[in-house]
């Protein structure tokens, strides 16, 4: 059973209360309670809830906003007192909008989702050169690259990105999404996965990662 | 291969098809902009910074693949640098147009402090102009002008992030910013009759910022709806007969909202492919439907996969009771296959003859 606190930390960011999320957060620590536990358990727990609301067409993306901001307010105060060795990364991810796409709502949203799932996530912005993932995914050591264009052009530029990051490393594994982009599209680009929402992002990753470790 | 022979022109199609009379065959529109200036031979920033070049582009095009002559022209971010904000046109290999490089409205000061501009010269608005003149000039029957989203256009002035926050945090000021932001698209359709008349101007609605992947219908009933209808009326009292609404993206939740606002005398519905367009003729039976082929399958599709999707539209489409354009669901990809845009023509002539 999670600790009350951390549920009403969950149902804070679920209501996208943000003073509610700081002030709980300042009483985990007031308490001595643990700061990680309090993450994943009370602030990630309430994110992945709305991304269910989300998915299930109760939540749009103004409340997944607030519910964002209200994580992220917690995050600020409990971060820092995660004890050193505690904190076990899911992975670290490498996102970004391609080259010629400057609409990031989506790729913020599915970096929100990693962030409170326990991924490590490098965020490279948008309108990011072909050749930038690739270098980042390189530099960290990521295990997923998430790719994402809202443009019948920008998408273009997917599987030139996807084939440099998979000649650097062929076991990245490389996601995409977006608004013009489709599964068999997906396929034909050689990406490993395609999610339609960043809750799905954050469900495929994991999934893809599980299997190619197995 | 020769298709059959037309039994219409252009504009006898178009023309017959608003006055809701027969027509020979089912009518095509590209909804192309950068798609133009590629197949020209001109980059795409061309076609939306010089309005000569982009309705010779246009022009060509037309004739080239025999769509109707009605050209378009959408400036996705029209209401950012008006009020002083900034865009970068399209360059490189990826950019596909026009983009938003610093929203005029940072905070809620300055949403305040917004005052209209000079609509005779502010931003993108001589392009708009422009672009009309030389396509009457060109001869064409029609012109479809993008003048009036105004969801988008609050989203342009303050960015979508803060757009979606404020509709919770702060409705009223997002009243305020709709309230401008027709204000300023009714002083450009004002603008445009006065210079160039309403006989052939078609203004376009295309609102991408009010599908359901982003706001809930409960949203654009309170924000959107009114202020649309509200535009829509005062558009049809300046003249303009025919009002085209590009409905774009996922809005099935919102067309029985959509089909409450008085969409012209006809008016023109463009239906994304996320959209069946037996619904769309349900919820719109006296107007023309529009669509709804999906870019990127246009793009990324074999041509026998083009071929098919056409047929499938054409053949719900004729079904239409206030008639029926083939078009793409969205813009035509810019970098579309040649054969792919052929096909769809290819489907017209094995299956969209109405006699």
């Amino acid at each position: 059973m999670p600790h009350a606190l951390f549920k009403k930390l969950s149902e804070a960011v679920l209501k996208m209360d943000e003073e509610a999320a700081v002030e709980l957060s300042r009483k985990v620590l007031d308490e001595g309670l643990d700061a990680y536990s309090a993450i994943i358990e009370g602030l990630a727990e309430g994110m992945s809830q709305a991304g269910t609301l989300y998915d299930g067409g109760e939540y749009y993306v103004p409340e997944l906003l607030l519910c964002a901001d209200a994580l992220y307010a917690g995050l600020d105060i409990l971060r820092p007192h995660i004890k050193t060795g505690e904190a076990k990364f899911r992975g670290k991810v490498v996102i970004g909008v391609v080259e010629g796409d400057v609409h990031d709502i989506g790729k913020n949203l599915v970096k929100t989702m990693f962030e409170a799932e326990g991924w490590e996530v490098y965020d490279l912005g948008k309108d990011v050169k072909v050749e930038r993932f690739s270098q980042e995914q390189q530099r960290v050591g990521a295990c997923v690259v998430a790719l994402s264009a809202l443009m019948t052009t920008s998408m273009l530029a997917m599987p030139k990105i996807i084939e440099s990051v998979k000649s650097a490393d062929p076991g990245a594994i490389v996601l995409v999404g977006g608004a013009p982009l489709s599964p068999e599209i997906a396929a034909g680009y050689g990406a490993d996965g395609y999610a339609d929402t960043a809750k799905n992002a954050v469900v495929t990753a994991r999934n893809l990662l599980s299997a190619s470790n197995s | 291969m020769q298709f059959k022979k037309d039994e219409m022109t252009s504009e006898e199609r178009l023309t017959a098809l608003f006055a809701g009379r027969p027509v020979d065959r089912v009518p095509f529109h590209g909804l192309a902009t950068g798609f133009n200036a590629i197949n020209v031979g001109y980059r795409i920033a061309d076609f939306y910074r010089d309005a000569e070049m982009g309705v010779r582009a246009a022009t060509w095009t037309i004739a080239q693949y025999n769509w109707e002559k009605m050209p378009h022209i959408f400036l996705g971010p029209l209401g950012a640098p008006e009020f002083g904000g900034s865009i970068r046109w399209p360059s490189g290999e990826y950019a596909q147009a026009p983009q938003i490089e610093r929203h005029p409205v940072q905070s809620e000061e300055d949403a305040m402090k917004l005052e209209m501009p000079d609509i005779r010269t502010a931003g993108f608005i001589p392009i708009l102009r422009d672009f009309a003149k030389h396509s009457i000039d060109a001869g064409h029957p029609y012109c479809l002008i993008a003048t009036d989203e105004l969801f988008l256009c609050v989203a342009n002035l303050c960015s979508i992030d803060i757009l979606c926050k404020w509709v919770i945090k702060k409705p009223d000021l997002v009243h305020r910013l709709m309230r401008i932001a027709t204000d300023f698209k009714l002083a450009i359709s004002a603008h445009l009759a006065e210079e160039i008349g309403t006989d052939r101007l078609i203004p376009w609605l295309g609102e991408p910022t009010t599908e359901n992947r982003l706001i809930s219908p409960k949203t654009f009933e309170e924000f959107v709806l009114p202020y649309t209808d509200e535009y829509h009326e005062k558009l049809i009292e300046m003249g303009y007969r025919i009002v085209a609404t590009h409905i774009c993206g996922e809005q099935n939740a919102n067309y029985p909202l959509w089909s409450k606002i008085r969409m012209g005398e006809p008016g023109i519905i463009s239906v994304s492919q996320e959209v069946d367009l037996e619904d769309a003729i349900r919820y719109f039976p006296n107007d023309v439907i529009m669509g709804n082929l999906t870019p990127a399958l246009i793009q990324s599709g074999t041509p026998n996969d083009v071929y098919e999707a056409a047929r499938v539209c054409i053949e719900k489409g004729k079904k239409a009771t206030g008639g029926f354009i083939l078009a793409p669901g969205c813009e035509m990809p810019p970098k579309a296959p040649p054969y792919n845009v052929w096909m769809i023509m290819k489907a017209i002539d094995d299956f969209g003859w109405y006699v």
